[in-house]
């Protein structure tokens, strides 16, 4: 099974993803930025589903990160965001993002088709 | 006045995804969730600490989102974006409507929880 890495300090979140994904994806959990650009570099994923708003470093400066690290640099990225505004998925893409999905998560099939199209084979 | 209840259809969504067990365990998560993060934000009052309230509320927020907690959800939204601003406002005031929110949705989810027992 592929490997999703999944960034996201509400549990609650994390229990949801996985819950959609763990039939389909083995998934390494990380509650803080930190945390994930420690974890990340030693069990690289095929995917990382990034939140946006963490505590401490956010997602885009995690991003930053992960994208200066040759191990992670060309891991596909997809922002998980509570604000869905126009011109929101081309803020995204600019900063690094791969794409973005939105909370509340309440398709389960928008999170599996964006990580389908960007996991390659 | 925006009632405040459970949105159905989100639980029947989480149904789908994981059944009766996986509800349980996201109302249950939820609880736990929510009441530790009102008392991060009860304690961001007491401090003064705003980044504290925003963070609280945005947890909150999300959380409330997952099981269809429209009120809740949006309370917290509002609470999170006015923090944000530093809007200079009766934070007590706030938390204890956010709370009331929280409380007021207790019974429907417990009765979710005693129907999905079975």
């Amino acid at each position: 099974m592929k490997k999703i890495a999944i960034v996201e300090d509400n549990p609650d979140n994390r229990l949801l993803v996985c819950a959609i994904l763990e039939d389909y994806y083995e998934i390494d959990e990380y509650e803080t930025g930190l945390e994930a650009i420690k974890g990340l570099k030693k069990k690289v994923p095929s995917l990382i589903l990034l939140d946006i708003s963490l505590p401490g470093m956010d997602g885009p400066e995690v991003l930053q990160h992960l994208k200066k690290e040759e191990l992670t640099k060309d891991v596909p990225v997809i922002a998980i965001t509570a604000h869905a505004m126009e011109g929101d998925r081309e803020k995204y893409l600019e900063l690094g993002f791969d794409d973005y999905i939105t909370k509340p998560i309440i398709d389960e099939n928008l999170i599996l088709n964006s990580i389908k199209n960007l996991i390659k084979d | 006045m925006e009632e405040n209840k459970i949105y159905l259809e989100r639980i029947s969504n989480l149904e789908k995804i994981g059944g009766k067990e996986f509800v349980k365990k996201m109302i249950n998560s939820f609880h736990r969730n929510v009441s530790q993060k009102i008392e991060s934000a009860k304690e961001g009052v007491r401090t003064g600490n705003l980044e504290a309230i925003e963070r609280a509320a945005h947890s909150i927020k999300s959380s409330a989102g997952n099981l269809g907690a429209t009120k809740l959800e949006n309370i917290s939204g509002r609470i999170e974006k006015i923090a944000e601003l530093d809007e200079d406002i009766n934070y007590d005031d706030l938390i204890s409507k956010l709370e009331n929110a929280y409380d007021d949705i207790k019974p429907e989810l417990n009765k979710i929880l005693g129907e999905f027992r079975g």
